[in-house]
């Protein structure tokens, strides 16, 4: 340990020396995080262990996949003790059973869906986003068995459907019914859990599943193949979301979370492969084929440009009251939530993954990645207020992950990898 | 108390208002001022009243309680039949039940929740799916009962009806099936229970209709009111059939003493 601190000063100082290195440079992890790591306050960890709330839960949904490798990132390297904190993970299969536990008090930090949270919105509960945004724009198709003789959207007429009533993909495929010149009431739906879909039961003309149930089916099982997809008719994202009293007692350890979010995410993009390790490590994942959740983990992580994961709230307001809107019109919600129910839902808007961009010396992205040149958050938000088609950058479908950093990503030098990125001057 | 006869009753009665009133202060009061989230979880009986009303209203609770209720007794009706007519003849022929019995206690120990998977697959998603759920609850507390009732009829009787020139028919008809008649029926009751239990928990997947659905879709949205009305209407129904079964069993055993 002496050695290399020696060994490490005598280099820097060669290399101060030899003028390659500025004075005072920035020091990073080799997967880009500025160090030192800053530390969680002593007041603070007194609170939560006064809360009993130490080690601090962390619930996760493991089938979702992306969102999954994040914590087990977290917690394999150790992330949380390098800044003071513990965290112990709660893995769930869903966010009903999730939400449950955060709105008891059981786990501090959870995860959802934009259903998911809606529902936390609607029952006011004690719960806000930080501002991390899970996975937007995932995969949702629908799939058919592999004799179907349905071709084209209007074939759906008549036919029964599987899929999870009250769910991101009930609300997407209304949407794709309605793009297609369909009414939703010219199908039949069933309700039926993800894994029942997975089987492509008997008495089901189609299915329509979310990640990574469509390409485990048409790819893996083999048992049904992809009719269409709904994604583009919906803009699907869930947020991590943290306890009302952590915001207002302990505002370091909500940094932290935000921090190790994006440092895990950092670690997941430079060595995919063995971020995949670390995610199949949940026996809820131990079924499911390697090569597989190295597919999803690389669409869901390091497809787009690391900005996927920042809140871009005047885009997930409107996303998020589309969805309230469907969930009231179809008589599962009471009241009606707005856009500023939306916005409320990310305590502070941007400024905890504000503060960790300017940490890491990136730009404030202005679009979010997934957003199509020319494409504007104006122009997105009157799109969806017509219902019609969003046509995203679905990640899915990219034929490579995005290249990350452009020198306009950037408002400082950052070194990731062993690699020193420039600013545009 | 100077009726002794309403004293028992109303005893049971003020136990039940007195829950119901702590749970009501529980929830209404001292919840919401020591954790307001808790009173998500633990909705006062008020609230469960008002979905009540709600769910009335809409029309939708009656739609629920049809469709489980049509299931449970379609389902029913088949393991009666099935599981009356094979626990009498595994009873009855030693060679039949020397041959089936371990079969059946083989799968009986299977729980009814653990075919749902093979149940989708094999009659796909739809009411067949769900009745079968319910048929092998009900199914083996019934076969069980009725091989027991046959085993269970005095050998004697029987030898003195083979002596007095009685068929085997006729022994079966006149002596075995009335003899093993309050066993049959105690199994049709505890599988009448059984298989109500087995429909909730078969609804709660694959299905887009009954107290299942509702309390799995009312899970989904945390209205918890839902979700405790759908266990109080579960209680209220099986208590209900099972007291319908009580009676047609004093109806139909007017010799046994309870």
């Amino acid at each position: 340990m002496i050695t290399r601190l020696v060994l490490s000063m005598v280099l820097g100082v060669a290399l101060l020396a030899a003028g390659v290195l500025p004075a005072a440079a920035q020091q990073f992890t080799p997967w880009g995080w500025p160090q030192p790591y800053e530390q969680v306050s002593r007041k603070s960890i007194d609170w939560l262990k006064q809360q009993g709330w130490w080690p601090i839960q962390y619930g996760y949904q493991a089938p979702w996949l992306g969102q999954a490798t994040i914590p087990l990132v977290i917690k394999d390297s150790g992330l949380d003790k390098k800044r003071g904190l513990d965290i112990q993970l709660q893995s769930f299969l869903a966010g009903p059973p999730l939400n449950e536990a955060i709105v008891a008090g059981k786990i501090q930090i959870g995860v959802g869906g934009n259903f998911p949270l809606t529902t936390l919105i609607v029952r006011k509960a004690p719960v806000h986003s930080p501002g991390v945004v899970w996975t937007p724009v995932l995969e949702h198709s629908i799939l058919v068995p592999l004799d179907s003789q349905l071709k084209k959207p209007a074939d759906l007429k008549g036919k029964v459907v599987g899929l999870v009533a009250g769910s991101s993909a009930e609300f997407a495929f209304n949407a794709y019914l309605r793009g297609n010149g369909m009414d939703p009431k010219d199908v039949t739906v069933k309700s039926l859990p993800i894994p029942d879909q997975a089987t492509m039961p008997k008495g089901i003309d189609a299915v329509v599943p979310w990640s990574p149930t469509p390409s485990l089916m048409a790819k893996y099982r083999k048992n049904a193949k992809i009719f269409d997809d709904t994604a583009p008719f919906q803009l699907y994202w869930g947020t991590l979301h943290m306890r009302d009293e952590i915001f207002q007692n302990a505002p370091d350890v909500v940094q932290a979370v935000v921090d190790m979010a994006v440092e895990a995410m950092l670690i997941a993009r430079r060595d995919i492969k063995a971020a995949v390790e670390v995610t199949r490590k949940d026996p809820a994942l131990a079924g499911y084929p390697p090569e597989h959740v190295y597919e999803e983990t690389v669409a869901t992580v390091s497809a787009f440009k690391p900005a996927w994961i920042y809140p871009f709230v005047d885009v997930y307001a409107p996303a998020g009251a589309q969805v309230a809107k469907f969930l009231f019109d179809s008589g599962r919600l009471k009241e009606q939530l707005t856009e500023q129910s939306y916005r409320s839902w990310f305590q502070g808007g941007s400024r905890w993954m504000d503060a960790t961009f300017h940490k890491l010396g990136w730009k404030i992205p202005k679009e979010p990645p997934y957003f199509p040149a020319g494409m504007t958050t104006a122009g997105f938000v009157k799109a969806l207020a017509a219902g019609q088609r969003l046509n995203l950058i679905l990640p899915y479908k990219l034929e490579r992950p995005k290249a990350f950093p452009d020198p306009d990503d950037l408002e400082r030098r950052w070194q990731f990898d062993g690699k020193w990125y420039e600013p545009r001057k | 108390m100077s009726n002794p006869a309403m004293a028992r009753p109303l005893r049971r009665f003020a136990a039940v208002g007195a829950a119901l009133l702590a749970w009501q202060v529980v929830s209404a009061v001292v919840l919401p001022h020591l954790a307001p989230s808790a009173a998500t979880l633990m909705p006062p009986p008020l609230g469960v009243v008002v979905a009540f009303v709600d769910l009335m209203r809409s029309g939708d609770l009656i739609f629920h309680i049809l469709a489980s209720l049509k299931r449970v007794i379609g389902a029913f009706a088949v393991a009666a039949i099935a599981g009356v007519g094979l626990g009498v003849a595994i009873g009855w022929w030693r060679r039949f039940g020397d041959l089936v019995d371990p079969l059946v206690e083989f799968i009986r120990p299977i729980p009814p929740l653990a075919w749902i998977p093979l149940a989708i697959i094999w009659f796909g998603i739809g009411d067949t799916q769900n009745m079968f759920i319910i048929f092998l609850g009900a199914f083996f507390p019934v076969v069980v009962n009725a091989i027991e009732g046959v085993r269970s009829v005095d050998r004697p009787l029987i030898w003195g009806a083979l002596t007095l020139g009685g068929t085997w028919s006729q022994i079966l008809r006149e002596i075995i099936l009335p003899g093993a008649l309050p066993l049959i029926l105690t199994g049709l009751r505890i599988g009448l229970g059984v298989g109500w239990m087995a429909l909730v928990a078969a609804e709660l997947v694959a299905a887009s209709s009954g107290l299942g659905f509702l309390i799995e879709d009312s899970r989904n949205l945390l209205f918890t009111e839902r979700v405790i009305l759908g266990m109080v209407l579960i209680g209220l129904l099986g208590f209900a059939m099972d007291r319908l079964m009580r009676l047609v069993e004093r109806r139909m055993t007017p010799w046994v003493v309870s």
